[in-house]
């Protein structure tokens, strides 16, 4: 293992820890603390890979249900003639709200989601996929699920 | 069984030269009413002058009267009871019987070349009734943006408002039998006590309809008008054409024929015609042995801009993924205020947009039912609608329910109706020709409105909706109504329409048009209603023309 690719691991090691003990009670302060022994020449805040998503995907959607959304994201990716680097990409709005959240519980980061996507369908911020109006928040996470 | 059309051998006393017939008061107390149907007795000889038989008039007789109305449907017949009611003479023209003849219904018979999902001869209905022989009874006003230019609908704008038919929308109300003229949906779900679907963004709301028993016209009303003094029916009588005066701005007479080939006029101070938003077109078409066009028809408007209200049965299905009441969506009954008491009524409510949303995206009005059904594999699409109740995090559930939708269609001219002079009925009238079209626009249209109203039952909490996206799909299972509008349309400027604001016709100013073909805009109710309130309102003001 390299050094750079030993210092994704245990950056990715760290985040699902700090997610795991956290429960909502980290402060921003402790987050950025946590940040003192990554290397000054890397970018302390690298974005996330997809596989990082998966369980909170899990927790949205549910396990026995994951599958049902890998499929629809596919599905939709698919049909909008994206490579992996593209999908991934149109589903920056979700992951950075994810991103922000990333201090917060599980549950917190769920509701979150819930959120957005209710003002999702409040604002007519939805898509049809093959004839189904969704939201914009649940099809980036199906999206991001068909990635995982 | 049939009713006879012939006395056997011998003369109905009342010819064209006879003095107005009175009634045979004593037999027909004691005649129930509705027990004569279908009975193949004589109604001249053996009961009087209920109903009279056009059979037994002297052929080239000249029948006169205040008022003659063609056509014994909902607005004929409304039409004659009001204007009975004002004291004016009135001939009312029947082509069928009081029961359905196959030889009668035949004379319907033409083509569809545009959207042939029904046939002309199987939605409209030839009899003393007219189509209320078979109706479902559904209810509801036009709304007040109906009668409004909208910048979305070209040609869209009455020369009438809301306002203007309050009053008779009231007196409609009594015409099929409907309580109180109340429409608030608030007022009515308190009645109901079942909960309305909440809106959260205030996009969707909820309307209702109200059920006609449904009443039948020809039965409820046939002793009304028969008994009524200065009221003549005349059953088999068929509309052949109308014949202009000299100066063209006037009908001298209606020419009239039986299927037996009895052959008489009918001169009067107005002339109606109330026989269908086809059947009119095809009378005024026909009349051209004097102008080419045919009768009112310098704007070229007649017969244009038929529209119905596409049914869409199914191209929108809802996964519901959680227990919800949507008892007040299912049809009910309720006790509505009728005057001093109450009605026992079947209501139902639909879903439909605001319509500030209808006029900011641009969309044609609908509304939705919702009846649970069935949804298997395949009915969707790709994305099945387990796949998609998956996604659903509210609740617990597997329900799932199809729309039923009824949409407003745009006017267009070239949706229309021609004859086919090649192609002539039993009478010698050509037949017709009916192209529907919908625009294709109105589809793209349909399918927001549906996504909207999918954002709004999702911010609801009640699942995820699917609309076909198959264009072809949407357009040609697109079931009629049996609403036939806007044929005759009615504008303030004589280029645009054919009748005016009072629906007479701008060119001959004895001629007056009732029912649907009227409508410049179809609006989403179904247009029964409308029909018999203008026809309510025609009467008054004939009864002030003509006073």
């Amino acid at each position: 293992m390299t050094s750079s690719s030993r210092i994704k691991r245990q950056r990715l090691v760290r985040r699902r820890f700090l997610r795991s003990v956290s429960g909502g009670l980290l402060s921003v302060g402790a987050l950025s603390c946590s940040d003192e022994w990554v290397r000054a020449d890397e970018d302390p805040h690298p974005p996330p890979a997809r596989e990082d998503y998966e369980p909170l995907l899990a927790a949205y959607f549910g396990d026995s249900d994951l599958e049902a959304a890998r499929l629809i994201g596919s599905y939709y990716a698919t049909s909008a003639g994206w490579n992996v680097e593209a999908a991934f990409a149109s589903t920056a709005k979700v992951r950075h709200l994810v991103d922000d959240l990333a201090s917060a519980s599980e549950a917190a980061q769920v509701e979150a989601l819930d959120m957005r996507l209710q003002q999702d369908f409040e604002t007519l911020r939805i898509v049809d996929v093959d004839g189904w109006t969704l939201g914009q928040t649940e099809i980036d996470l199906c999206v991001l699920a068909a990635l995982a | 069984m049939i009713l006879s059309r012939r006395p056997s051998g011998k003369t109905c006393k009342h010819s064209a030269d006879a003095p107005a017939p009175r009634k045979a008061e004593g037999l027909r107390a004691f005649v129930p009413r509705g027990a004569l149907a279908g009975v193949g007795w004589d109604w001249c000889k053996c009961f009087g002058c209920m109903l009279l038989e056009a059979n037994d008039l002297i052929p080239g007789s000249t029948l006169t009267a205040d008022v003659c109305i063609a056509g014994a449907g909902a607005a004929g017949i409304a039409l004659a009871l009001s204007l009975s009611e004002a004291g004016l003479d009135v001939v009312l023209l029947e082509s069928g019987g009081l029961s359905d003849e196959p030889e009668t219904q035949a004379l319907y018979q033409g083509t569809m070349s545009g959207i042939n999902t029904w046939k002309l001869d199987a939605h409209r209905w030839r009899l003393f009734g007219g189509s209320t022989s078979r109706w479902a009874g559904w209810c509801r006003p036009m709304e007040s943006y109906d009668f409004e230019i909208r910048a979305h609908i070209p040609e869209s704008g009455w020369p009438i408002t809301l306002n203007d038919l309050i009053p008779y929308y009231q007196r409609a109300h009594q015409r099929v039998e409907l309580g109180d003229y109340l429409w608030d949906v608030d007022d009515i779900q308190a009645l109901s006590g079942r909960p309305l679907v909440h809106s959260p963004s205030g996009r969707m709301l909820t309307r209702v309809f109200q059920y006609s028993p449904p009443t039948r016209f020809g039965e409820l009303y046939r002793n009304t008008l028969a008994d009524a003094p200065n009221v003549r029916i005349y059953l088999h009588a068929n509309l052949v054409n109308l014949e202009l005066t000299s100066n063209l701005s006037k009908l001298s007479r209606f020419e009239v024929a039986t299927l037996d080939g009895v052959q008489f006029n009918v001169e009067a101070s107005a002339y109606v015609l109330a026989l269908g938003g086809i059947e009119n077109v095809r009378l005024l078409l026909a009349s051209n042995s004097t102008l080419a066009a045919g009768v009112a028809n310098s704007s070229g408007n007649v017969g244009q801009f038929f529209m119905e209200h596409p049914h869409y049965n199914g191209v929108s299905k809802l996964a519901l993924s959680q227990a919800t009441d949507l008892g007040f969506y299912r049809r009910h009954s309720v006790e509505m205020p009728a005057g001093e008491g109450t009605q026992r009524l079947n209501i139902m409510g639909v879903l439909a947009l605001e319509p500030e949303v209808l006029a900011s995206e641009g969309v044609l009005d609908f509304t939705a039912s919702i009846s649970e059904v069935a949804l298997g594999p395949g009915e969707t699409g790709d994305i099945d609608v387990d796949r998609v109740r998956s996604l659903v995090r509210e609740g617990e559930g597997d329900r799932a329910y199809q729309l039923y939708v009824r949409a407003e269609q745009s006017p267009r001219p070239d949706s229309r109706i021609v004859l086919r002079e090649s192609d002539r009925d039993a009478l010698g009238l050509p037949r017709v020709d009916l192209d529907w079209k919908i625009h294709p626009d109105d589809d793209q249209n349909l399918r927001r409105g549906m996504e909207i109203l999918g954002a709004e039952l999702a911010a609801a909490g009640l699942g995820r909706l699917w609309t076909s996206a198959d264009a072809d799909r949407l357009r040609w299972t697109a079931l009629p109504g049996g609403h036939h509008m806007g044929t005759l349309r009615m504008s303030a400027d004589p280029e645009m329409g054919v009748v005016d604001a009072n629906c007479r016709c701008h060119d001959v100013e004895n001629l007056y048009i009732a029912g649907s073909a009227v409508f410049p805009t179809g609006g989403a109710p179904n247009p029964t209603l409308t029909v018999v309130a203008l026809a309510e309102r025609l009467a008054a003001h004939l009864a002030k023309e003509l006073a």
